[in-house]
């Protein structure tokens, strides 16, 4: 079985062999026209498992093959073929897509925001309130939410537009507790001014809202989806 | 309330959402440090895909991520 870390237009520096993968396997390449796979090869029985000290491992190895000058699509943990012939053909299906990725992302790094709205939603109205106090208080916690909310998109909003960094809409959503995660894809020689802007945004955002910037990241959110393909060739596999 | 710092935490919960496609619950109670000055309690239950998603790809063989 194979499993697939990243797409790359060109070799890293050391070779993929100096590098390892799960269970000290050596990284191996498949070049495909322009596309390198950089993957690992595993038993059946011995593949890696799911764990949070394994998706920590991951990132890692990840992270070994983002270099200078080298655009890289990272794949998700998981991503595994039967053999090389259906990885090549999962290239091929999708070179076009590939090259249009990689040219994007190249000399960029994805960056995260997290934004977290403190509004007292999340404290529970006194219990000893009667019926309509307690709705007019329910009522009244929903309005706030809803402005830290509405705040919160118009920063991310602003963000975007004014320094016109791409953003993530495949997986930009409102999460729950008032929870927001965007993407975006940042030019590396931009990363202290995304910082900056972010940081501008969050002193303008009043005490209710905090904004939590990560990164540099491999554009994992800027990379295509690669699952139905894998998810075919480890069905016709068995 | 977790032992493990927020920081922790946070970096965990990005790398799950980047490594992983879909499919991560994480939840409990944190304290998010921020610049070290403001301490805001926050009660995290970030939804991310299914429960039961998660649940199956901590419990099942590694033939379950073919559905990750």
């Amino acid at each position: 079985m194979i499993w697939l870390y990243a797409i790359l237009d060109y070799p890293p520096a050391p070779s993929l062999a100096a590098l390892r993968g799960f269970d000290d396997r050596p990284l191996e390449a498949l070049s495909c026209g322009s596309l390198i796979a950089a993957f690992t090869r595993h038993d059946a029985s011995h593949e890696p498992r799911f764990s949070t000290e394994n998706a920590l491992k991951y990132e890692s190895i990840v992270e070994q093959l983002m270099q200078p000058g080298i655009a890289l699509l990272p794949a998700r943990f998981g991503t595994r073929l039967a053999d090389e012939s259906d990885l090549r053909a999962a290239l091929n299906a999708h070179r076009d897509e590939f090259v249009t990725a990689l040219q994007r992302v190249r000399g960029c790094v994805e960056m995260g925001i997290r934004i977290i709205c403190t509004t007292p939603s999340q404290q529970p109205v006194a219990p000893e309130s009667t019926g309509s106090e307690y709705m007019a208080a329910k009522l009244a916690q929903q309005r706030q939410q809803e402005t830290a909310k509405q705040r919160a998109e118009e920063l991310i909003h602003l963000l975007t537009e004014k320094h016109r960094w791409p953003r993530s809409t495949r997986r930009a959503r409102t999460l729950e507790n008032s929870m927001f995660s965007s993407a975006y894809l940042v030019p590396t020689a931009q990363i202290e001014l995304f910082r900056s802007a972010v940081r501008e945004a969050a002193n303008s955002a009043g005490p209710d809202v905090r904004i939590l910037c990560t990164g540099p990241w491999p554009p994992y959110h800027f990379t295509p989806d690669l699952s139905r393909e894998a998810q075919r060739s480890v069905d016709e596999s068995v | 309330m977790s032992e493990v710092s927020a920081e922790d935490q946070i970096t965990l919960l990005e790398v799950l959402d980047r490594v992983l496609d879909k499919g991560v619950v994480l939840s409990g109670d944190i304290t998010l440090s921020v610049a070290d000055v403001d301490l805001v309690f926050v009660g995290l239950r970030v939804l991310l895909a299914s429960v039961e998603s998660a649940n199956r790809m901590r419990t099942e063989a590694p033939a379950t991520l073919r559905e990750i």
